[in-house]
């Protein structure tokens, strides 16, 4: 969801991403950076991003991932059911 | 849509891996390259940089491999590994995978050729419009004789339609008539149609068009539809030949369309298939007809009828029988007690008992298919079992029962898929064989192809192969591991009892089934001798046969034929090595025999058969009584001579003899046609079945050829050595007249076993074969399970021996499991034999389903089998050394 939701902002190459979602968390979501590929290969599996190979602005080859419309589609869900999951976990909370 | 980005995204790490892990492996190098200049740029030295970085990704190796695993690898790996598990394991026992290999390509080729034949005929429909409302239509009389309508019938059906408005939607009439075309040598047929016939039938043309109302109207110009046998064989398929010119019979006609391939209306012939190749409208040229116009000329036609949607044969039936009682009344000479009508289905024309046969044929098929394939699972069985300790290596070094049932099963799996790519290959072998020997049995076999259909059936077969083949014992060997990991030592003999179990079940199906197909291919054969034994009522053996047709104009009038005719014998007489000629014969058609004298109730019909003189001695048939025509006779017929059926029915209980029987002229083609001749009988002889030893006798009115000259002759001779005398006797025709023209081409007839009909002969060696094939492969399989059975108790028998057991009670002792097998076996196969061989009580010739001799045959047949089978490993069992069978791990 984190992913997605990073790529809607522009094409991105998988350093960016982490770096993107390290720094809006302010370093809590701190995650091996690692597990970034797998989670990014069962994207590009389903048809919710696309990777190609561009020129970063240094100048060397780095794969660029872009969100598709599905994969808004997908994010937009996740979203929905994040916030609705939100929503019934205070109420919980609240109650107890 | 964007699924398939998903998709394609999938395909291409699929087959592009290596091309796409070094990718990921350079996107990895370039993000901890970044990382790592990152954190240069925060002020860490370079070394230190590279190592953080690393930690904070981390290793990689792993996620390469997850990132593979995320892709879908895995099942992939898992896949390829069992079967390269699978190849390694078959190569080991190459005579296990040959023999699996070819037994199911057997199978999966004779199904697919059968599929293939299926789908010719079956599948790939009737071209017309609605094909199941379209039939022939005959009229029946009271006794249930059936004729075509003739077609003054015809016409008065068509005028009187308001009487069968709902039932029927519309009816057409055709013509048949023999023609050449341009300046051919052979003859084809040409179907004259009525008004509206392709649009009845509802096909559109596969090139050009059908007739347009102008062109079938009277005095239209000549046109002409051909079909597409026609197109290929005379014009080489050549899109031109519409609009080009052809002589029909020496009249021009332009081609303006072509049928396709399947369009065979109508069907001229009987059990055979004889299509027209050229249409024509019957409308303009019905004036220079007029055989038309006779009410009694009930031959060389079809009538064809198209029901309305909700109607059935039984209220066309019904509908139609006010119009054939008025038509009886008006017309008694001709319509007297032809009061109701039957309807034949179009399929049913082109299937017809042929239907019958390939049901069987298929039958038979899937039969051996299936016995091949319970070969083949008991063969893995036994293999499994002997590899059960491998199995619980694998098992103890933890393979779950799931991965060692689908590694068992990627076997059956690599098997059956070789079964099936050379059961395809097979299959398109047999396909050719039966295009080329089957050309009676079965419709359109130029189609009989192996194409794309054909092979998906082939590998969905032997995917199915590989379910039933490798599913019981893929499961068994899976538990069998299981087990023996629990057990210590045991090796072999654990878990046995049950397996040998299943392993004789097995045999006793594969038992059934030969039984089954055994008591069928018994009938057949039994059919086919009694057939062959069946007394023609003539000389037919060396017999040479041809018939003729004169030249017009020349021989048109009846007296220049019969003195051609005569020539003709005379020149045949004297050829050198013929020992007797006879002409014998027009049409053969049935005409109604009369008593001038009897109130004649009786409605006899009897065969018209104009003969020479020469006929009785050179075709070898008794006189019963009376006289043979002589040489006055031929002057001036004095008399009839009938044959003994006839005789029978005119006399029954006395004598026919003195008798006087009226006739009608039956040739077409003379002027006198239906003129009665009254004469009295002067002699009887012998019944013959002049058209094969399957057809019925009929009674036959013979009459000398002059009397009724027919336009065309059959002439029969006797010679010592008769294939080559074949030229001598076409000479010495053609040194009569040259421009004499054969028809067909002469023959020599047989007798016995040769005269037997090529279907029927077809189908009883394919029975035969195949219930061979399902007696080797049980024989094969008992074999095969008694032996190994030996092998796996050798410490008992060894034990047994120890304790003073003879050879003869060992022998009982192995071989009484087979014994059980077959009985077991066989009594299923007889009770499934007497259901499954009703599909072939059609094709039996004087011989019930349940012919005593078939059963006591097919069971002795199979005791033998079994004790040969059981008999050899048996034996070496009792050889066996005791202290090295109880020793032996």
């Amino acid at each position: 969801m984190l992913i997605l939701h990073t790529l809607t902002l522009q094409p991105m190459h998988g350093y960016a991403i982490a770096k993107h979602i390290a720094e809006r968390s302010q370093d809590v979501l701190r995650v091996e950076q690692g597990s970034l590929y797998p989670a990014l290969e069962r994207l590009l599996g389903k048809g919710l991003v696309t990777a190609k190979w561009a020129e970063s602005p240094t100048g060397r080859r780095a794969r660029y991932y872009t969100i598709t419309a599905a994969g808004r589609k997908a994010l937009g869900r996740e979203i929905s059911a994040y916030d609705a999951a939100l929503v019934a976990i205070a109420r919980v909370l609240e109650r107890a | 849509m964007e699924i398939f980005r998903g998709i394609l995204h999938r395909l291409r790490v699929l087959f592009r891996g290596e091309q796409y892990a070094s990718e990921v492996d350079e996107e990895m190098r370039f993000h901890l390259s970044l990382d790592t200049e990152h954190r240069m740029r925060a002020g860490v030295e370079a070394g230190q940089a590279a190592v953080e970085s690393r930690r904070h990704f981390g290793n990689p190796t792993y996620i390469k491999e997850e990132v593979r695993y995320a892709a879908g690898a895995r099942w992939l790996d898992a896949a390829a590994q069992d079967l390269r598990y699978a190849l390694r394991s078959l190569r080991r026992a190459p005579a296990f995978a040959a023999l699996a290999v070819a037994t199911l390509a057997l199978g999966i080729g004779s199904s697919t050729a059968m599929f293939s034949v299926v789908d010719a005929i079956v599948l790939r429909g009737l071209p017309y419009r609605d094909a199941g409302r379209l039939a022939a239509i005959y009229e029946v009389s009271d006794e249930g004789r059936i004729r075509t309508p003739s077609y003054p019938t015809f016409a008065d059906w068509q005028t009187q339609a308001a009487s069968f408005g709902t039932a029927v939607e519309g009816m057409a009439y055709i013509r048949g008539d023999g023609i050449k075309l341009d300046d051919d040598a052979e003859r084809r047929i040409v179907a004259y149609v009525s008004t509206g016939f392709f649009q009845l039938a509802g096909t559109r043309p596969a090139l050009g068009r059908t007739f347009a109302a102008e062109e079938e109207a009277a005095g239209a110009a000549n046109v002409a539809v051909i079909s597409w046998t026609l197109f290929m064989e005379k014009f080489g398929g050549d899109r031109g030949v519409i609009g080009r010119t052809m002589r029909v019979n020496g009249e021009p006609a332009t081609i303006i369309g072509v049928m396709p391939h399947a369009f065979a209306l109508p069907n001229f012939g009987g059990s055979g298939w004889i299509m027209p190749s050229v249409w024509q409208p019957l409308e303009p040229r019905r004036a220079s007809m007029p055989q038309l116009a006779l009410r009694g000329l009930h031959v060389d036609s079809r009538t064809l009828v198209r029901l309305r949607p909700g109607a059935d044969s039984a209220s066309v039936a019904a509908a139609m029988r006010t119009v054939q009682h008025r038509l009886a009344a008006e017309y008694p000479l001709d319509q007297a007690h032809w009061t109701s009508v039957s309807l034949e289905p179009v399929s049913r024309q082109v299937y017809g008992t042929r239907r019958q046969q390939l049901t069987m044929i298929f039958g038979a098929v899937a039969l051996v298919l299936l016995l091949a394939c319970v070969n083949i699972s008991n063969l893995f069985l036994v293999r499994s079992s002997v590899r059960s300790r491998e199995l619980a290596v694998r098992a103890a070094l933890g393979a779950s029962r799931l991965r060692i049932a689908r590694q068992l099963f990627s076997e059956s799996l690599l098997i059956a898929l070789a079964g099936g790519v050379l059961g395809v290959l097979l299959g398109a072998v047999f396909a050719g064989i039966a295009r080329h020997t089957a050309t009676q049995l079965i419709p359109f076999v130029s189609e009989v192809r192996v194409g794309s259909r054909a092979i998906a059936f082939a590998l969905g077969t032997a995917l199915v192969a590989a379910v039933i083949t490798g599913a019981l014992p893929a499961i068994r060997a899976s538990v069998g591991a299981l087990m023996l990991r629990l057990k210590s030592g045991g090796g072999t003999a654990g878990g046995d009892r049950q397996d040998r179990r299943i392993r004789y079940v097995l045999v006793s199906v594969q038992f059934a089934v030969t039984v089954t197909l055994l008591i069928g291919a018994g009938l057949l054969l039994q059919s086919f001798r009694r057939v062959a034994s069946v007394s023609l009522g003539y000389e037919a053996e060396g017999l040479i046969e041809f018939a003729i047709r004169p030249p017009s104009p020349a021989y048109d009038p009846p007296d220049a034929a019969a003195s051609l005719y005569r020539r003709i014998l005379d020149g045949l007489q004297s050829t050198p090595g013929v020992s007797a000629a006879t002409a014998g014969g027009g049409a053969l058609i049935p005409v109604p025999v009369t008593r001038p004298e009897a109130s004649d109730d009786a409605r006899l019909t009897a065969l018209y058969h104009p003969v020479s003189g020469e006929y009785l001695r050179t075709m070898g048939i008794p006189l019963l009584a009376g006289r043979w025509f002589g040489d006055d006779d031929m002057r001036v017929a004095s008399g009839f001579v009938v044959n003994d059926r006839l005789a029978r029915q005119l006399a029954p209980g006395g004598n026919a003899i003195g008798m006087r029987i009226t006739v009608r002229r039956a040739s077409q083609a003379r002027a006198d046609f239906g003129q009665p001749i009254t004469l009295p009988v002067i002699g009887v002889v012998g019944d013959t079945r002049l058209n094969g030893p399957e057809s019925n006798v009929e009674a036959e009115v013979l009459l000398p050829y002059t009397l009724e000259v027919w336009p065309w002759m059959r002439f029969a001779v006797r010679a010592a050595a008769p294939e080559r005398m074949l030229r001598g006797i076409e000479k010495s025709v053609k040194d009569v007249e040259p421009a004499v023209e054969f028809l067909g081409t002469p023959s020599v007839s047989r007798s016995g076993i040769a005269a037997v009909d090529q279907g029927r002969r077809f189908i009883t060696m394919v029975l035969a074969g195949f219930a061979l094939a399902a007696l080797m492969l049980a024989c094969v399989g008992l074999f095969g399970i008694v032996a190994y059975g030996v092998e796996q108790r050798r410490r008992e028998l060894g034990v047994r021996i120890a304790l003073g057991a003879s050879s003869g009670q060992l022998v009982g002792v192995v071989m009484s499991d087979a014994i059980v097998a077959l009985a077991g076996g066989a009594a299923v196969g007889v009770l499934g034999a007497y259901y499954s061989v009703r599909v072939i009580r059609g094709m039996l010739f004087q011989t019930s389903l349940a012919d005593p001799g078939t059963l006591v045959a097919v069971l002795l047949v199979l005791s033998a089998v079994t004790v040969l089978a059981s008999y050899a490993p048996a034996r070496r069992a009792t050889r066996a050394d005791p202290m090295l069978a109880i020793r032996s791990d």
